[in-house]
């Protein structure tokens, strides 16, 4: 009987590692591995783990070897014409990702902008965030407006970015999938290693996370948020409550106080955060998620 | 390429359809334009601050002197300006303070709490071993001893580990950095206590990593980690003073705290607003360029605010916390010691304090962008508020498609069934 037990437990145990190992692909489909980045490295090699070994100087556009945020960040080239009257959708991705990286929003009328903004390196918070402020300066100020849709990672990146600045861009709103604001439980341990395979990872830890900015600081812009269910099993079994296999809904859904929960309406959120359409969330998985809320608002 | 081939067929002439457009676009334009001209006039004599009526055109950001900021309840207003109206009565990075903003109450805390050891799986909860490793802040600021604590529980039960391999490191920008520092963990009751002295790391600003091999079992183990902040003496950029004063300006209430600058750059201060009582009412931020000769921060609680909450002062000034922002360095903030304690205002009326919302030269800014799109035809697309089932959700229907609230709920389906759909 004791035999039969362990027996089952270590198929399990193997099943969860394929299993993970699977979805960690998946996952990292939209970055990857540790990536350099151009952030306090301009003219020079990328900082960072710099994985990709990806430079930051003049010649790296003719080379084709330059770090993702090299035109933002070393060029102040974000694509986007400041005070130029102009409307501008931001997308920022998520942990492991050097920018979007995929189907960006289409609506009449404004200019959909991809955020290269490296999250894959221990400073990834950090160097997204400062990045993220160099196309907010850009492309929210004056006579611009903009929309920012974010996702997983991107919620944070963003938070730290409102926190941490003086200045009020001219962002309508913002719209968050998956946020990991509220940090995931799955990180700081292997798992979380295999699910986004870049040193970032390690940093969604609900203490880490719930820290590094003041959540209900949005500089006056207002937050929505969606959340998927349709978690992995191997994950949902390590996160508390509802979660899509990454986040679970007290990060997803804003909710203020780390809480096991079922609806992304559970409060109290943080001040300017609100849940959008619906309580119970998508039957999708984390990487389900990502276009998830451009996909609702027809965009 | 698929996106883009989608525009470009979009973007075929069709002479019926573009004349349409056209002739759509232009009246929405015209209707645009009068439903501008209809709010100006409509707000032009809206109520002001307790300053009085002031000029129309000054651009003034004091919250006292109200602005022609279209008001919320116009019926006038396209309702994305009037929720983004609704959503800003108060100034950015301040609000209500209730007992459910834990994060502000209790700031600098810490949330892990036991997790499952995933090769233990099992759906018999108590076949599984859980670990915790905490400790009782994320921010340390100086010298500090860390406690580190470690438990181990087979389902509820606690268990002893057998042995536990632990040591703590510096985190660079590149990873860790420098030698580890071994650290020993002892059991006290059914935990495992390690005590680490921040003054070992008393060259490094940023995080530390405990990293802790755990036997659970014979010949079983599981690696946990866990980070924390430090800032040593010598990264302190500034420090309160202690003196804390009050007074009330333009219908809010300013509180000054005394500050000695070492570091001069961008810094953000926070702090919490009590009244006599204890019961929290508001919290506020204060973020900008501070230099060494600046004695005084001021941070400002909105009279608004303090007029909602309707309680009575004197107040207590507490949590009052802050850091210099290092943007685009990692790590990128050198955090302040706290100033200890609570800290008492004078007493003013209620009614010292005014009702008026925040105004500003940006949220007029984003007013009329807003309004301009309008004009032109834009659409002002917003998501609808979630709305738990039996309530109405806010918010006006957009083009998307409705949640899945028919999904099956599974009442008192074990939490690891839970997200295996």
């Amino acid at each position: 009987m004791r035999n039969g037990r362990r027996l089952v437990r270590h198929v399990a145990w193997l099943a969860i590692t394929i299993a993970a190992f699977w979805g960690g692909a998946a996952m990292a489909g939209v970055g990857g591995d540790d990536a350099g980045t151009c952030v306090n490295a301009c003219g020079g090699y990328g900082a960072g783990n710099n994985g990709n070994s990806c430079y930051c100087d003049a010649s790296c556009t003719s080379y084709g070897d330059c770090c993702a945020d090299y035109q933002p960040v070393c060029n102040a080239n974000t694509g986007c014409s400041p005070n130029s009257g102009s409307r501008y959708i931001l997308h920022v991705g998520g942990m492991c990702s050097q920018g979007w990286n995929t189907t960006l929003a289409s609506k009449a009328g404004y200019t959909s902008i991809d955020v290269k903004a490296v999250q894959t390196n221990h400073s990834g918070l950090s160097d997204a965030s400062h990045t993220l402020g160099l196309y907010l300066d850009q492309c929210c100020t004056g006579s611009n407006l903009c929309y920012v849709i974010n996702y997983s990672g991107g919620d944070a990146v963003m938070g730290h970015r409102f926190a941490n600045s003086g200045t009020n861009w001219n962002v309508n709103w913002v719209g968050t999938s998956a946020g990991a604001g509220g940090g995931s439980a799955l990180s700081g341990n292997f798992l979380a290693d295999i699910f986004g395979p870049c040193d970032y990872s390690g940093h969604l830890g609900r203490s880490e996370v719930r820290n590094a900015y003041n959540h209900n600081d949005t500089n006056g812009e207002t937050v929505y948020h969606i959340g998927g269910y349709d978690g992995w099993w191997y994950t949902s079994w390590l996160l508390p409550g509802e979660d899509d296999g990454a986040v679970a809904y007290h990060s997803a859904g804003a909710v203020s106080a780390v809480t096991s929960t079922s609806s992304l309406c559970t409060t109290p959120k943080w001040t300017n955060h609100h849940a959008a359409w619906t309580c119970t969330g998508y039957d999708l998985d984390h990487y389900g998620m990502k276009t998830k809320f451009i996909q609702n608002m027809g965009w | 390429m698929t996106r883009a081939s989608d525009e470009r067929d979009s973007a075929r002439p069709r002479d019926a359809a573009a004349l349409a457009r056209r002739l759509a676009w232009l009246s929405a334009a015209l209707i645009g334009l009068a439903l501008a001209g209809l709010i100006l006039l409509r707000t032009s004599g809206a109520a002001r601050g307790p300053g009085g009526p002031g000029p129309v055109a000054a651009p003034a950001p004091d919250p006292a002197r109200a602005r022609p900021t279209p008001a919320t309840g116009d019926a006038a207003l396209p309702p994305a300006v009037e929720r983004y109206l609704a959503n800003t009565v108060y100034p950015p990075g301040s609000g209500r303070l209730t007992t459910e903003h834990a994060d502000l109450i209790e700031p600098n805390a810490r949330y892990e709490d036991f997790r499952p050891i995933p090769e233990t799986f099992s759906m018999d909860a108590d076949e599984v071993v859980q670990v915790r490793l905490t400790t009782d802040r994320y921010f340390y600021t100086g010298d500090h001893e860390v406690r580190l604590a470690l438990a181990l529980r087979l389902g509820e039960r606690p268990i002893p580990a057998l042995g536990i391999q632990a040591h703590a490191t510096r985190e660079g920008r590149a990873g860790p950095e420098g030698d580890p520092v071994a650290l020993e963990f002892r059991p006290e009751g059914d935990d495992y206590l390690a005590v680490l002295d921040t003054a070992r790391f008393a060259d490094h600003l940023g995080p530390i990593v405990v990293d802790a091999r755990i036997e659970y079992a014979p010949d079983r183990f599981h690696d946990e980690q866990l980070r924390f902040y430090s800032t040593p003496e010598g990264r302190i950029p500034a420090r309160f003073t202690g003196g804390v004063s009050d007074a009330l300006e333009s219908g809010s209430l300013r509180v000054d705290l005394g500050i000695d600058v070492d570091q001069p750059g961008f810094y953000r201060i926070d702090a919490n607003l009590f009244d006599a009582a204890g019961r929290p009412i508001a919290f506020s931020s204060w973020k900008g360029d501070l230099e060494r000769s600046d004695r005084v921060v001021s941070v400002g609680f909105f009279g608004r605010i303090l007029h909602d909450a309707a309680l009575a002062g004197p107040y207590r000034v507490g949590n009052v916390r802050g850091y210099r922002f290092l943007d685009g360095q990692y790590p990128d903030r050198e955090p302040m010691p706290d100033l200890p304690g609570l800290h008492a205002t004078r007493s003013f009326p209620l009614d010292a304090f005014s009702d008026a919302a925040y105004t500003s030269a940006h949220k007029e800014n984003m007013v009329r962008l807003l309004l301009e799109d309008a004009a032109r035809g834009l659409t002002l697309d917003q998501p609808p508020l979630a709305a738990p089932a039996g309530t109405t959700s806010a918010g006006a229907a957009s083009t998307a498609e409705p949640g899945d609230a028919s999904r099956p709920a599974p009442p008192g389906a074990p939490e690891l069934m839970r997200g295996t759909r």
